[in-house]
């Protein structure tokens, strides 16, 4: 491969032509706009991977990779767009402040979707800061947002309700996208927290601000909140409803993620109501889906941990198995320690339905001993809790087992 | 099946149809059962068992029978008095008020008559059949097809046989003709049909590469193809039982070219084998498929002496070099010592010389030739740029922009600025160079160039590196 040298000024040209070209074609995105350019997607990519290799081209190169940020998102190709961001950061030292938020916060976005929370964090400290010098108070309320969902994320639910609530203050009431983003950020986190009824009430606050032109993964992610909340209030008529027309309405979209979520939590809402089959079905079909996609750890992770504790609930030991340790293996690369320790305990209860003490205790003690690591999180409180109550159906269990022959024993 | 159909033969398997209307056949190797007629009536009752076949090729004679009351309808009697109804000659003579010889002798009137009707419906199902799946094929980027015939018939041979190989792979080195045997393989095949569908998928860059492979994208492709009907919302699941469905109800030829990753080779194998018998496939790749009893290699090494020199008059021909064309074979002996029997190059030695002499151009390369065949490349690539109009350098300079999927005009425009006449001249003068690659469909043409020409663009004239 030749080392770079200074292109001709007509191939310069020729570039900026090309990149121009898609700048005008991925002006405005919709649904039907998405479906009929994504067999150009490759060329797209192309365009913007020689652009930033050229000094002359990085800018609109650039430009043209945050315009296409939310086609990439809803095609599922933020991988390739996270690789591009860092680049075309890397590759411009010196950009337009707004330029460089713009970035940061599309590449924190990236981050938190494959759960790299500090990264997204530092990404959007970085951004708050050059936002310091910008008058646009839309500009530090959206970093505001991005930072609560990034927070949340990481259990700090306390600074990112914080966060929520500084972009709310920074949000006219005729901003309604970015208050309907707002409310239903709030949501999640009241959710988190266990607080269905507040979180209802974000929901519904969210949806009260629809605009015209909303985009459609908007509402669903929003509709796709309030019913798992309404589903722990236990109002399940209405969330199964609810869900039945979600699907119907993502049906088709290219919105893979929302698609798996929306799966997601119909099968644990069917799983809680008890009805095993319909559940596993639901995450096949959602599993099937996600099995497609190109990254999705997270949704494929929940996938594998719920497809393996409904298999365990119909006693299919040795598929449950192999799904519990599959999702065991994606949390651990994802880095997220709560769910490695919560798919433990689910594995653990595997092995004691299953028969399988030794096996239990074994899986219990990893469970105990990274708990013990995280003590310090916020998070861990809770799961200690579950990490002591599964303990106590083991040596129940165990118990239960030695004393089969106490009888026998003492006459013989 | 039998390919050319004997007006005496299928009189004589007509005749005999006729005469065992109600009857089963005792097997099925009779002409009739392997018209495209009896099969395409055969797919509406599944299960092949004697008594469908029958009533498939009883279908097919009255169908014909219809047609032949409108043309003849005394002859469409008699024939249905005595074959479907089983009248005798005596009864069927006084029905008629006609002697007994001369029923006979429009009873075989009418019989070659409909048997005309029969191969005249047959014959138009065939050249239908043949263009559909002809259209699917991507353009080819040869005239005339040449060298490799070996190969070919071991590929055809291979497709035909009714039971496995169920996968073929066509493996070589970029520029060897990878792609240009699979479509002259596939044309032949299609003329013997055997196979009721074709699907030509083109892979880019990365695409079936991942996480034990996309095949999502590969499902839709086809489906896409197969049945007109994309399936942005389909999971995974039903994407793969409409594929199953659709491959196994209809024997189908799927190329899938320019396969490059070897990753996932294993993996697509396991998953192309779900959708083999009847349906075949065929990819074209650098690497070997692993060995497997479903799965089959045809190897290419470089052109023979004899089918370059073919290979050279013919695309000189093709470009308008006449001398060329005709020119002996002690003259064009010397390009093939010079550049050996690699397809690409030896095309694109050719279109320098519309332009340059050929001793010098030979000359030239004789240093390169003792290098590798990258070097080879990149002398013929640097002669092939100088010959270039300017309008037509300008062109090829944007191309490494295009993914694999290829670009289209309008894009090629705007990347390149040149007026509509000067593009389509640029257009035409790299495609005789062959130094563009036309692809997509008739619809919706898109252009790209060869992976060894990005490499050159990329390296000696664009010099960035991305």
């Amino acid at each position: 491969m030749a080392t770079s040298a200074t292109p001709s000024s007509r191939f310069i040209q020729s570039l900026s032509a090309n990149l121009a070209y898609w700048l005008g074609q991925t002006e405005h995105f919709d649904d039907a706009v998405i479906v009929g350019l994504t067999p150009d997607l490759p060329n797209v990519i192309q365009a913007i991977t020689i652009g930033l290799a050229c000094r002359e081209t990085q800018w609109s190169a650039g430009q043209l990779l945050t315009q296409c940020f939310m086609w990439a998102e809803s095609v599922g190709a933020l991988l390739r767009w996270q690789e591009l961001l860092e680049k075309s950061l890397d590759a411009q030292a010196t950009m337009l402040p707004m330029d460089r938020i713009t970035h940061l916060k599309q590449l924190s976005q990236c981050f938190r979707r494959h759960r790299k929370l500090d990264k997204a964090i530092r990404c959007l400290e970085e951004a708050t800061e050059l936002a310091q010098d910008i008058p646009d108070p839309l500009v530090k309320a959206e970093l505001h947002i991005n930072m609560s969902q990034a927070l949340r994320h990481k259990h700090l639910y306390p600074v990112a309700e914080q966060q929520a609530r500084l972009a709310l203050d920074l949000l006219s009431t005729s901003e309604r996208r970015l208050r309907a983003i707002t409310w239903q950020t709030l949501g999640f986190i009241a959710q988190a927290e266990g607080n269905h009824a507040q979180a209802e009430d974000h929901f519904r606050e969210a949806l009260a601000s629809t605009y015209p032109q909303q985009k459609l993964s908007e509402h669903t992610r929003t509709v796709n909140g309030l019913t798992h909340s309404l589903h722990a209030l236990g109002r399940t008529t209405e969330a199964l409803a609810l869900y039945q027309e979600l699907t119907v309405l993502l049906e088709p979209t290219p919105y893979m993620l929302d698609k798996l979520e929306v799966g997601i939590n119909w099968g644990a809402l069917l799983y809680s109501l008890g009805d095993l089959d319909k559940a596993e079905a639901i995450f096949r079909q959602t599993e099937s889906m996600a099995n497609g996609a190109e990254g999705m750890l997270i949704p494929k992770a929940h996938l594998a941990n719920n497809l393996g504790c409904v298999l365990r609930d119909k006693k299919a030991w040795h598929s449950a198995e192999l799904y519990l340790k599959r999702a065991l293996a994606l949390w651990q690369k994802i880095e997220e320690p709560f769910f490695v320790i919560k798919t433990r305990l689910n594995l653990t209860k595997l092995y004691l339905q299953s028969g399988s003490f030794a096996a239990a205790h074994d899986s219990l003690e990893q469970a105990q001993t990274l708990s013990q690591q995280y003590s310090e999180q916020p998070w861990a409180a809770a799961l200690l809790a579950d990490v002591t109550k599964v303990e106590w159906q083991l040596e129940a269990a165990a118990g239960k087992e030695q004393n089969v022959f106490p009888a026998a024993a003492a006459t013989s | 099946m039998e390919t050319s159909l004997s007006f005496s033969a299928l009189n004589t398997a007509v005749h005999e149809a006729l005469r065992t209307w109600s009857t089963l056949e005792a097997s099925s190797t009779n002409l009739l059962s392997d018209l495209l007629l009896i099969r395409h009536e055969r797919q509406k009752t599944p299960a092949d068992t004697p008594t469908n076949r029958k009533l498939a090729t009883n279908q097919i004679l009255l169908n014909a029978l219809t047609r032949l009351e409108t043309q003849e309808s005394e002859g469409a009697a008699i024939l249905k008095s005595r074959y479907i109804e089983n009248q005798s000659l005596l009864m069927v003579a006084a029905k008629h008020r006609l002697s007994e010889d001369q029923v006979k002798r429009r009873q075989r009137s009418a019989i070659q008559e409909l048997t005309q009707i029969i191969l005249d419906q047959e014959t138009n199902l065939r050249e239908a059949q043949a263009e559909t799946q002809f259209d699917e094929l991507p353009p080819p980027t040869y005239a005339q097809y040449l060298g490799m015939e070996k190969e070919k018939t071991h590929i055809v041979q291979a497709l035909l046989e009714p039971g496995g190989p169920w996968i073929l792979g066509i493996v070589g080195i970029g520029g060897i003709g990878k792609t240009s045997l699979a479509d002259a393989s596939l044309r032949t095949v299609i003329k013997r049909f055997a196979f009721q569908r074709v699907a030509w998928v083109r892979c880019s860059e990365g695409q079936m590469e991942g996480d034990g492979g996309n095949w999502r994208w590969l499902s839709q492709e086809l489906l896409a193809k197969l049945q007109g009907k994309d399936s942005p919302g389909e999971d995974e699941s039903q994407l793969t039982l409409r594929l199953s469905e659709a491959l196994k109800a209809m024997p189908t030829i799927v190329v899938i070219d320019n396969l490059e990753a070897t990753s996932s080779l294993s993996d697509l194998l396991e998953f192309l084998t779900k959708f083999a018998n009847p349906s075949k496939f065929l990819l074209t790749t650098r690497h070997q498929l692993p060995v497997s009893s479903f799965a089959r290699n045809v190897v290419l090494g470089q052109l023979s002496q004899a089918s370059a020199l073919a290979l050279i008059r013919n695309q000189a021909k093709h470009i308008g070099i006449a001398e060329l064309a005709e020119a002996g074979d002690d003259q064009l002996t010397s390009v093939f010592d010079t550049v050996g029997g690699n397809p690409l190059a030896l095309k694109l030695v050719i279109g320098l010389a519309a332009v340059l002499p050929l001793p010098e151009i030979l000359d030239d390369l004789t240093q390169a030739k003792s290098q590798a065949i990258e070097e080879l490349y990149r002398h013929i690539y640097f002669k092939a740029w100088h010959t270039l109009s300017e309008t037509s350098q300008r062109l090829l300079e944007i191309m490494p922009m295009a993914a694999e999927v290829g670009m289209k005009l309008d894009q090629m425009a705007a990347a390149s600025q040149l007026s509509s006449t000067d593009l389509w001249h640029s257009i035409t003068e790299l495609v005789n160079h062959s130094l563009l690659e036309v692809r997509g469909s008739t619809w919706e043409r898109r252009y790209g160039i060869h992976r060894l020409t990005a490499s050159f663009l990329q390296t000696e004239i664009i010099k960035i590196k991305w």
